[in-house]
């Protein structure tokens, strides 16, 4: 357990730098720092109403994170998340908006037919790096851009539901998953439970099947699992299957369990967010819901933010890019030996 | 369809995709990967749009735009240089950085959301006749040919090359690595400042979030397809640049496609050719790679 309470330390220490750094920016900018940390509290779990959207807004983050973690763990970049997350949530859409059939059929099959149409893109950029030697950063990047043009195109023309805002037809209430908990106007969905057992199923698959050490060990070195026999084409091929799936789920759960319907610009960057979701949990399944709290806590709180601090909401991605950058950085120690030189030259003048 | 206004339309949306991947070029010649091209036009398109519109000069705007661009690429090195941070996960961080950035300092600054007030646009050269070019086009045209001397006529891009083949023997040969490294991160900043400047006071008068909307991107797959080479890269640009404007000018008539098939087909067209075998393309053998702390 010691290494996983070094992470749980780690992570917050990230957090802390992150959360000192935007206040400095807020400050910079003419903000009061203090209104900021008050209204990022108040606003995300200051009363029930906004800690329930807070949970709402973690839901896709945590299988978006899970999306990027377990892709990293094999160390393959699935930047495609974005995407794939909107393909998942069409294709729940189109198979939640055929007449209402029996709930225990229609549910997992919308949930499933999302989990698919992710895989699918997912499958692509992994055959395409695996086979080709094209590579997935690129291509998934390239892919969202398909993918949100695509659906754009389909809300608009031949899926529309023929309303003013492109989208599609509401779903089949069979199709739509059960509110656990209520209050104002956020409502919680079973989706929210989903997300936490895919954790653990993540978890289990990561660290307790051979499938996923091998997975593991490709992401350590790859050369070396290839001389070890595992075939590394095919593992990267599937990994990025899976993980496309568990973005596409992501859309899923959007539509099944919240609009109850697909329309353009569907995301505000749930996919793009799993990245920052997923590198501040270390890329370790457990710690993923835990960052995705965080991160839902932010998008919650920049309505509050703007509204009532005048701070705009875009500091939301600068504090997302600042985990990033904390996180990535590996060389502290060049800060510690840059304040050692300084030291070490004001020694040198005094005599 | 007329074949001039094709040709003038074709080197317009060549332009910013010329500058940001011969910017990448830069970057990637030295070792250092650069998926942050697109936050860095990004950033230009917004710094050149808060010069012109601050000094009435677009000119201005386009040297502010670039030192936009410039800052963000001094965070992408001191994060993936000093701190040995991994470059493609750098590279987002400033990707994201640039788009929370610019649209925070858009509510500060103009206190709106989405677009900016208009500034004043950069003129076109008229060429003889009806035909004229974006001043920017002659400067990407200068800076592709003036890189192809610097990287293979002159000692500096030499070591420059030989930074990103090799740091460990750069440096046994007394070349500062990181110092190189740097530099290359610099000038492709500077670049796609520029690139982005193109953007926004060329096609377009204003700023608009999120308006370069996917072509840093495209101009890294420019790069990887032009096997990074200046000389190439201004072909494949090129290349682009004409796919590009056919697809404008089929929008205009009456062919039975909707218009985000052909605001994709640029992303289609780079799988299919990245997908395909590009033939000759080999990366800088560093690429990606930490340098050893000196």
């Amino acid at each position: 357990m010691i290494p996983l309470l070094k992470r749980a330390r780690h992570l917050l220490f990230v957090l802390l730098i992150a959360l000192f750094l935007s206040g400095f920016i807020v400050f910079l900018s003419g903000g009061s720092p203090r209104l900021f940390f008050l209204l990022l509290y108040t606003g995300s779990m200051g009363d029930k109403e906004v800690f329930l959207s807070t949970l709402i807004k973690a839901t896709p983050l945590i299988l978006t994170g899970l999306s990027v973690a377990i892709a990293l763990q094999g160390g393959l970049f699935n930047i495609g998340a974005e995407g794939q997350l909107y393909l998942g949530g069409l294709a729940s859409a189109i198979v939640g908006g055929l007449a209402p059939l029996p709930p225990p059929i229609h549910l997992p099959l919308v949930l499933l037919s999302s989990f698919a149409a992710g895989a699918l893109l997912g499958f692509l950029a992994g055959w395409l790096r695996a086979r080709r030697g094209a590579h997935e950063v690129i291509t998934t990047i390239m892919l969202n851009y398909i993918v949100i043009y695509l659906t754009g195109y389909l809300v608009r023309g031949p899926l529309s539901a023929g309303e003013a805002i492109p989208k599609t037809r509401e779903i089949a209430s069979s199709a739509s998953l059960p509110i656990i908990a209520e209050a104002g106007s956020s409502q919680l969905s079973f989706g929210f439970i989903i997300a936490i057992v895919i954790v653990f199923l993540a978890y289990l698959y990561l660290f307790k099947t051979p499938f996923g050490y091998e997975v593991r060990a490709m992401g350590r070195n790859r050369r070396a699992a290839q001389r070890a026999g595992i075939d590394v084409g095919r593992r990267m091929i599937s990994l990025m299957a899976l993980a496309g799936g568990l973005s596409g789920l992501a859309g899923g759960i959007e539509v099944a369990g919240l609009h109850h319907t697909f329309y353009s610009q569907f995301s505000p960057g749930y996919g793009y967010d799993g990245i920052a979701v997923a590198l501040l949990g270390g890329n370790h399944p457990l710690f993923v819901p835990f960052s995705a709290l965080f991160f839902g806590a932010l998008r919650t709180a920049d309505r509050t933010l703007q509204l009532e601090g005048g701070i705009p909401r875009d500091i939301v991605l600068i504090v997302q890019a600042l985990v990033i950058i904390v996180v990535c950085a590996r060389n502290w120690r060049f800060f510690a030996k840059l304040i050692r030189r300084r030291k070490g030259n004001e020694i040198a003048s005094s005599n | 369809m007329r074949l001039l206004p094709l040709i003038e339309l074709s080197l317009i949306k060549a332009t910013p995709l010329a500058l940001a991947a011969l910017g990448g070029l830069f970057s990637e010649r030295v070792g250092v990967v650069n998926i942050a091209l697109e936050g860095m036009m990004l950033a230009g398109a917004f710094g050149a749009i808060l010069g012109a519109y601050f000094t009435g000069s677009p000119i201005i705007g386009v040297i502010i735009g670039s030192a936009f661009g410039m800052a963000l690429a001094l965070i992408h090195g001191i994060t993936s240089i000093t701190l040995k941070g991994d470059h493609i996960v750098s590279g987002v961080a400033v990707n994201i950085l640039a788009l929370g950035g610019t649209g925070f300092l858009l509510y500060r600054i103009f206190g709106v959301h989405g677009t900016s007030p208009s500034a004043p646009k950069l003129g076109f050269i008229r060429i003889g006749g009806d035909f004229s070019l974006s001043p920017l086009f002659l400067l990407a045209l200068f800076l592709v040919f003036s890189s192809l001397f610097l990287f293979y006529r002159t000692p500096l891009g030499l070591r420059m090359r030989a930074v990103g083949e090799d740091p460990e023997v750069a440096r046994s040969l007394g070349i500062e690595v990181a110092k190189l490294r740097y530099l290359g991160v610099i000038i492709s900043g500077v670049l796609c400042g520029i690139a982005g400047g193109e953007l926004s006071l060329v096609d377009l008068s204003q700023f608009v979030e999120r308006m370069t909307g996917g072509r840093g991107f495209i101009a890294l797959a420019c790069l990887i397809i032009a096997s990074w080479r200046p000389g190439r890269v201004l072909a494949v640009a090129l290349f682009f640049g004409v796919a590009d404007a056919l697809a404008d000018s089929l929008q205009l008539t009456n062919l039975p496609l909707p218009s985000e098939f052909f605001l994709s087909l640029p992303f289609i067209l780079t799988i299919i050719l990245l997908a395909g075998f590009v033939p000759g393309v080999r990366p800088p053998a560093s690429l990606g790679k930490q340098i050893r702390e000196d």
